[in-house]
């Protein structure tokens, strides 16, 4: 069996149709991320600081690539490279639900979008990083674990791309305040996503305040993902308004 | 003698000759296309602070009025409205419409009509 064409086939499959079951099973009564990202503007207000806004895309495939490289940024960036979402209330949106708060945006579907909170009309500025696929790699590995380590490897030069991303747009930031932003964005789940982790045998949610739920999708033993690839945001999108 | 310019053309080549003459007559001829009207430049909205603090999204009994952050309102009360907005004193004003800010996330038209922003999702 061709090892590299087996671990892309999975990873993918896996991703598009585990996504639609799991928005089934997150909105439960969640709202959607227009009041989420209307919410998160007023919070920014009230607390004087920019929104920033992780683009949820449309296209389910893409969906699953960038939340994981959010993810993992969250997880892995260092003090220097968190500290700068400290100045800002964070919230995951589709791009339609963002221009419903700020028509003016630029189009497209961007990392993310900083807009000020100060005045009306607000300023707003996209953010883009170049991401790679970990799951899609050209090498021809012999190894199991040289494979595995060539994913996490692709994982935190995604990680670094975000980093310099956010931090040009936000500035430089107190490393000390990086403590904060992952006791927010880490310990508890991002809004408008949720904190899920994978070893290629199910998705396990994480839950602050209930249980932990097991979704098992995938027959184990059939696939891996590599150490840094595990935890990832589920970015939810809904066609709700 | 002057040739007889249709006899030494030939009935083909006068009349391709005469429907090229039409054409490059016509095309020289014709008017300009009608320029794109592009109206008057928008005016720049003047960056207002307070108008950040009315930023959301409004529900009534049976209505819900979006406030956005670029300046534009958006309500389906009495049909659909879209234009801009601006705050005067403690009203902020909608076309002719005027409605009272009452207290943070709650509006009241002039008919007692109350709007009030749900908030809570984090």
């Amino acid at each position: 069996m061709n090892r590299r064409h087996f671990i892309k086939t999975t990873a993918l499959s896996f991703g598009l149709t585990a996504t639609p079951q799991f928005i089934l099973q997150a909105f439960g009564g969640e709202p959607s991320s227009k009041t989420l990202v209307f919410d998160a503007y007023r919070r920014a207000r009230r607390a004087q600081h920019s929104l920033l806004v992780f683009v949820i895309p449309a296209n389910p495939a893409e969906r699953w690539h960038r939340g994981g490289a959010l993810g993992a940024f969250i997880t892995y960036a260092t003090d220097a490279q968190l500290a700068p979402l400290a100045r800002c209330e964070v919230v995951c949106a589709t791009a339609a639900h963002i221009h419903d708060l700020v028509p003016n945006a630029p189009a497209g579907e961007p990392l993310a979008f900083l807009i000020a909170t100060t005045a009306v009309p607000a300023n707003v500025a996209a953010i883009n990083a170049t991401l790679a696929d970990p799951n899609v790699r050209d090498e021809n590995y012999q190894d199991y674990k040289d494979a595995i380590a060539a994913m996490d490897k692709i994982v935190m030069t995604n990680v670094a791309s975000i980093a310099n991303a956010f931090g040009a747009a936000l500035g430089p930031a107190d490393p000390t305040l990086a403590a904060g932003v992952r006791e927010r964005l880490s310990k508890r789940d991002v809004p408008g996503a949720r904190w899920a982790s994978s070893t290629g045998c199910g998705v396990t949610y994480e839950h602050p305040d209930k249980a932990d739920e097991d979704m098992g999708m995938v027959d184990c033993g059939m696939g891996f993902v590599s150490e840094k690839s595990r935890r990832f945001l589920d970015l939810l999108a809904d066609s709700g308004t | 003698m002057q040739p007889n310019l249709a006899t030494r053309l030939g009935p083909g080549r006068s009349i391709a000759t005469a429907l090229g003459l039409t054409l490059v007559l016509g095309v020289g001829l014709a008017p300009p296309p009608p320029r794109a009207d592009t109206g008057c430049a928008p005016t720049a909205a003047i960056p207002d602070a307070n108008a950040a603090d009315l930023v959301g999204i409004y529900h009534s009994k049976s209505c819900t009025l979006t406030l956005d952050a670029s300046g534009t309102y958006v309500s389906d009360c009495g049909g659909h409205h879209a234009a801009r907005y601006t705050v005067s004193g403690d009203h902020v004003v909608l076309g002719t419409q005027r409605l009272l800010i009452a207290a943070p996330g709650r509006l009241a038209a002039a008919d007692g009509t109350l709007f009030s922003i749900t908030e809570g999702t984090r």
